[in-house]
């Protein structure tokens, strides 16, 4: 079974190449901005912008957190979230790892790193889930505007009140996506050409 | 067939007209058009009119002639707080009005640069310069030492001076008491020069000029050629003192009065002065080559210089000419003595060396504006009209009626070297039938004229606030008016970063309250003090989110100020009388704006 040998021999040059650029996209994550955050309201029609990035969040910050404490959302800082701590050496080390494996070239190898690059993906994701489901759930009940629970959107559109809100990655979370993309593709490439 | 031929010879003439007209109108714009800027459309320029004796500053949108500010500078103005907390109260020093005349927009090779707008009070002999980032007065200065009447004073082409003159002689220094009848003996007149500090916009006076007791009215910077020189034109030459509208009106000519700044400066380097009321005055009958007199007929009021610099045009309030005077024959008259004696120590030049024309452009001329296709545009207070008519050829070519009673007239770019030649705006004195009205005190009238065409075309009336004495226009794009206050940057007295550094301390019956102003609330917003105690409010508004202004209210004790965002605010308040006064934000803010107060309580001496 070809699908079999991928797990194990020596990486193609292709692989190594694929892996390697891989790793050097999760890498840049750490300098520019990940995911970012747009309300857009009639009377924001420029919009209001918050914008994650490896150590901290940036963008109207501060105008976000007065809107947001009419309804007693907790207000947003880089001390609110452990993630602004560990996020940048975690990027380092999955991006660093995978850019380092191709130069031992073992399969197992890369398929070590392709699992902690899809789980971290995947983590990611999850953590930003649960951050956006308790901001929007934990709210102060003594809050001037009562509003119903909510869950602003992890990636796309939605209507919250007045505010036109849409989530999408940046540069950074763009490149993490395509890092995965370039994993997944060389693992398919992988078990393509095992002999 | 000869009838034949020339009926559809007719024919074709008559298209050909009609194809004519046709495209005519295609090409020109209806008025409404012209003027209609869209709802959420900025208009092109800015026009900066001043308010009389209103004191303040009024900025119009143009072509559309909406109001879009009034800039408090010379009076008091409860929608700002300008005039009650402590920085502005120390800046007007007491004052609580000022008659705003004659508006400058600094310039930088004799262009507006868009950096500050200065303006004059003339009772109280002051100097304001507002901020054109901000749209903030940032500075007064004066009473100006021996100015007494400051109607008029221009800005030279590199803003290095403002000069200003007194329209009312008196005895110097003032303060000095003379019997009026010694008028011609006792009575002076001065040219102040204010030195401008090219970063900050900081004045200073550097020296003045002693005239005699004439009254200085209106004045222009000599530019491009006359670079170095300024111009002001001056009535009662007859040195009336009582029944003036008939005392000062005797004389077939005045003068208007030209000054060689350099030269001033010169002398007050080498000190050719004496010191009078604290000030460096330079008598020109002692050191020559600094004023000369040009003979000007009757009252000349308006005095504008050609865009080149070339002439000086002084309108005769009392003749129906404007009299037209060269710069280069000026220096020529001067090179060669070709005076006409001299009056009190000043030579006159003759007449006839240096007017090149007397134009006649109608009844009551008071001031000019130049376009760029070399076209003067006069206007006729006594005719109720502006005429246009061209350099050189001295032609009198247009007559628009506009209503009523028209004093300054602007066109963009005005003072600068390069007008440009696509409206003027004529500031009326009388308004009449053409507003609904809204009881006996009338509001002025501007009216824009497209003067871009070969006859001028009214386009628009729109209401003035105050009584408009000149205005400036200036293109949109050059001004980059400020959104907010950077609170970061900010090293205001008091200022607060953050709520948590707002509180109270107290200091013997000193109390300082460090307030913060966000939406929706005060940090403190509880207040206990003593009766007999001083309290001084530091109020921030810590919003960095434009537009996004707070309102502090104190109720029942006359304070109220407005904070922008990033701006901090003081008001002092001696808090004499027991008892509980609420505070809250004066300026709508938000959903929660309502429960936007607090509590201060006075508690009563044991």
């Amino acid at each position: 079974m070809k699908g079999i040998a991928a797990l194990t021999g020596k990486m193609d040059r292709r692989e190594r190449i694929l892996l390697a650029v891989s790793g050097l996209l999760v890498l840049v994550a750490c300098l520019i901005p990940i995911w970012q955050i747009n309300l857009l309201s009639p009377q924001y029609p420029e919009g209001l912008h918050l914008v994650i990035r490896a150590q901290h969040i940036t963008g109207n910050v501060q105008s976000v957190n007065i809107l947001n404490h009419y309804i007693g959302m907790k207000p947003i800082s880089d001390a609110a979230f452990p993630e602004f701590g560990w996020m940048r050496p975690a990027l380092l080390t999955v991006g660093g790892l995978l850019l380092l494996i191709p130069l031992l070239g073992r399969r197992e190898l890369a398929n070590l790193g392709r699992l902690l690059l899809f789980s971290f993906d995947g983590y990611m994701m999850w953590d930003l889930y649960r951050w956006l489901y308790d901001w929007g759930h934990n709210l102060d009940r003594r809050a001037p505007i009562t509003v119903p629970p909510f869950t602003p959107p992890l990636l796309g559109v939605r209507q919250i009140a007045n505010f036109h809100v849409l989530s999408i990655p940046s540069w950074g979370g763009s490149s993490v996506m395509l890092a995965t993309l370039l994993g997944g593709y060389s693992l398919w490439h992988a078990m393509r050409h095992s002999s | 067939m000869a009838i034949s031929a020339k009926r559809w010879l007719m024919a074709l003439l008559v298209a050909a007209a009609a194809l004519g007209t046709g495209a005519g109108c295609a090409r020109q714009k209806s008025a409404a058009d012209e003027v209609y800027v869209k709802p959420g459309d900025h208009d092109k320029y800015y026009a900066f009119l001043s308010g009389g004796h209103s004191g303040q500053v009024y900025v119009y949108g143009i072509p559309s002639g909406r109001l879009l500010n009034e800039i408090p500078v010379f009076s008091p103005y409860a929608r700002t707080g300008y005039g009650f907390d402590e920085e502005t109260k120390k800046m007007m020093a007491g004052y609580t009005w000022g008659d705003a005349h004659h508006p400058a927009i600094s310039e930088t090779n004799g262009q507006y640069d868009g950096r500050w707008l200065f303006i004059n009070d003339m009772p109280h002999a002051r100097l304001a310069r507002i901020n054109l980032s901000s749209f903030l007065t940032e500075e007064i200065t004066g009473p100006i030492p021996n100015v007494s009447g400051l109607h008029t004073f221009l800005l030279t082409p590199n803003t290095e001076y403002a000069l200003a003159a007194s329209r009312f002689s008196a005895p110097m220094p003032l303060g000095t008491y003379q019997p009026i009848d010694s008028y011609a003996k006792t009575f002076d007149g001065v040219i102040a020069a204010m030195k401008i500090d090219p970063k900050s916009g900081h004045m200073s006076l550097d020296y003045e000029i002693k005239t005699p007791p004439i009254d200085l009215d209106i004045s222009a910077a000599g530019k491009g050629a006359s670079e170095g020189w300024a111009f002001f034109t001056s009535y009662n030459t007859e040195l009336s003192y009582t029944d003036m509208e008939v005392g000062a009106s005797q004389h077939d000519q005045d003068f208007v009065v030209a000054v060689n700044w350099k030269a001033a400066a010169q002398a007050a380097l080498e000190g050719k002065y004496t010191m009078v009321g604290g000030a460096k005055v330079i008598d020109p009958a002692k050191t020559p080559g600094i004023i000369y007199f040009l003979p000007t007929p009757k009252s000349p009021h308006g005095v504008d210089v050609t865009p080149d610099g070339k002439y000086i045009v002084a309108s005769s309030k009392l003749s129906p000419t404007v009299t037209v005077h060269s710069f280069d024959n000026m220096m020529n008259a001067i090179r060669k003595k070709d005076f006409d004696g001299s009056w009190r120590g000043t030579p006159v030049v003759r007449y006839k060396s240096t007017m090149v024309a007397e134009v006649p452009v109608g009844l009551g001329p008071l001031h000019t504006q130049f376009d760029d296709k070399g076209y003067a545009y006069t206007t006729l207070f006594v005719d109720s009209a502006v005429v246009k008519w061209q350099l050189g050829s001295w032609k009198v070519l247009d007559k628009i009626p506009v209503t009523y009673n028209p004093g300054h007239l602007a066109v963009v770019g005005g003072d600068t070297t390069k007008p440009e030649g696509k409206y003027l705006l004529a500031m009326n004195k009388i308004t009449k039938d053409r507003f609904l009205g809204v009881g006996p005190d009338f509001p002025t009238i501007a009216q824009l004229v497209d003067i871009t065409g070969q006859k001028m075309r009214l386009l628009l009336d729109f209401p003035t606030m105050g009584e408009p004495h000149y205005g400036q226009i200036i293109a949109a794009d050059k001004l980059k008016p400020l959104r907010l206050f950077d609170l970061a940057k900010s090293s205001a007295p008091g200022v607060v970063h953050s709520e948590q550094e707002a509180g109270i301390t107290r200091n013997g019956n000193k109390v300082e309250v460090k307030m913060v102003a966000i939406r929706s609330h005060f940090k403190p917003d509880n207040i206990e003090v003593n009766q007999g105690d001083e309290v001084t409010f530091h109020v921030t508004n810590t919003e960095q989110d434009e537009n996004i202004a707070h309102g502090f209210a104190l109720d029942f004790t006359n304070l109220d100020i407005e904070v922008a965002p990033g701006e901090t605010k003081t008001v002092v308040w001696k808090a004499d009388k027991p008892g509980v006064y609420p505070f809250y934000c004066s300026n709508f803010c938000s959903a929660l704006h309502q429960e936007m107060q607090g509590y201060l309580a006075v508690r009563p001496r044991k």
